[in-house]
């Protein structure tokens, strides 16, 4: 029977240098990754900019790789790291597009009902502080409250407080969109 | 989960799109790049040679690499230095070239190149490696005509990718911004010195000093340096 490793072991493995093992955990969650970019940015673009961020620095964050650590957990904290990074950026040079407030105007939808799905979303989204908008982007992605807590550096009760503030936007969208 | 947050959640999974094939390979390539990259720094870390600041760079002198970089120019001016406290084992003995007065000091700050770099460094090799894959920063192309007693052509300077080459440092977010722009304005100034109003090159020079940040590659110091040949070469 094929044994199949650990993301845990593969991370700790390439952390001692083994190439192949940093290869193929990458491969792994590379897919996971891009999917977490683009609900952090809201654009194909910046997330394609976003994941090659992390692509170049991940053999140096893999220093703070702790062993037997969830790998995900992990890597989705270095992505949080590097998108606040990246948004950091944006708010001095003020040269990049919005997020998910440009949203609309970047893609291109293919029907009406898709358009109106995608325009409830990016108005969803848009609504919502970053900080907002991280967590659900951990919560969407099926982590507990606890986990996005440990991606974020915060405590699982304000996980919590974050996605009743998050419920309350979307319920008053909601209301909004039956008065008019 | 509420029926916002399915609703929600519903249409994320629909809207979040599959990665682009070729950039997937090429991004993953990066990592590898990056991977062989900071590994190698670190094997050499581990087997860079001890002893005084003197010894080490008596033997990066003689070394094949270190021979192709170092100007006759740059010999002299370190060839002073050791004059001025002699090492116990002066090993230099290169014949004696002209300097221009102007960029003497210029080059004695050039003096030592990355091969020097012994620090706990492999991040930032990493990030170094990354800048040269991932960004076709012109700074190179700057860093090239300054060293050539010039001021480069406004189409070797690229703003943005100035800024990207130098911004990315997660552990110093604050600094990395200012130092950033401080880069941008050093930019600017470059492609259009009546661009910044009164921010002339001292007062990017002062910003980008303040904001240094930890620095352990030294490409921020030089970084300055670079802004101190560009005045020094616009007046």
């Amino acid at each position: 029977m094929r044994m199949i490793t650990s993301d845990e072991d593969l991370a700790e493995a390439a952390a001692a240098g083994d190439g192949a093992a940093f290869a193929s955990l990458l491969d792994r969650h590379y897919d996971r990754l891009f999917a977490f970019c683009f609900r952090l940015t809201g654009t194909r673009s910046e997330a394609e900019d976003l994941t090659q961020d992390i692509c170049a620095a991940l053999p140096a964050k893999l220093g703070s790789y702790q062993k037997r650590a969830k790998v995900t957990t992990w890597l989705y904290r270095v992505a949080v790291n590097a998108a606040h990074d990246r948004r950091r950026k944006r708010a001095t040079y003020a040269k990049a597009t919005n997020g998910w407030g440009d949203w609309e105007i970047q893609r291109t939808a293919t029907n009406n009902d898709m358009s109106e799905k995608l325009d409830w979303l990016t108005v969803a989204m848009s609504q919502l502080s970053q900080d907002l908008r991280d967590t659900l982007a951990l919560v969407l992605d099926d982590m507990t409250h606890a986990q996005a807590g440990e991606v974020l550096g915060v405590s699982e009760g304000t996980i919590s407080w974050r996605m009743s503030e998050a419920k309350k936007a979307l319920r008053a969208l909601k209301e909004q969109e039956g008065k008019t | 989960m509420n029926d916002d947050l399915n609703k929600l959640k519903s249409l994320m999974d629909d809207a979040t799109p599959k990665p682009d094939h070729v950039r997937r390979t090429a991004h993953i390539a990066l990592a590898q790049d990056s991977f062989a990259v900071f590994h190698q720094a670190r094997n050499a870390k581990e087997a860079a040679p001890t002893g005084t600041i003197w010894q080490r760079a008596s033997a990066w002198l003689q070394s094949g690499p270190a021979k192709g970089l170092v100007t006759a120019s740059v010999l002299v001016v370190a060839a002073s230095l050791f004059l001025e406290t002699p090492p116990s084992t002066n090993q230099l003995s290169a014949p004696v070239e002209s300097v221009e007065p102007a960029q003497e000091g210029l080059v004695a700050e050039f003096a030592a190149p990355a091969q020097m770099i012994t620090a706990d460094d492999a991040p930032v090799a990493a990030r170094m490696a990354a800048r040269s894959v991932a960004v076709q920063t012109s700074y190179d192309a700057i860093r090239a005509a300054l060293l050539q007693g010039k001021l480069p052509s406004q189409s070797d300077v690229q703003i943005a990718e100035m800024v990207n080459a130098f911004a990315y440092d997660s552990d110093t977010p604050e600094i990395d911004a200012n130092f950033a722009e401080a880069i941008e304005s050093f930019g600017i100034l470059l492609r259009d010195p009546q661009a910044v109003g009164d921010k002339g090159y001292d007062d990017v020079i002062a910003r980008a000093q303040a904001n240094l940040g930890p620095d352990i590659s030294g490409q921020r110091a030089e970084a300055v340096m670079l802004m101190r040949l560009a005045k020094d070469l616009s007046q």
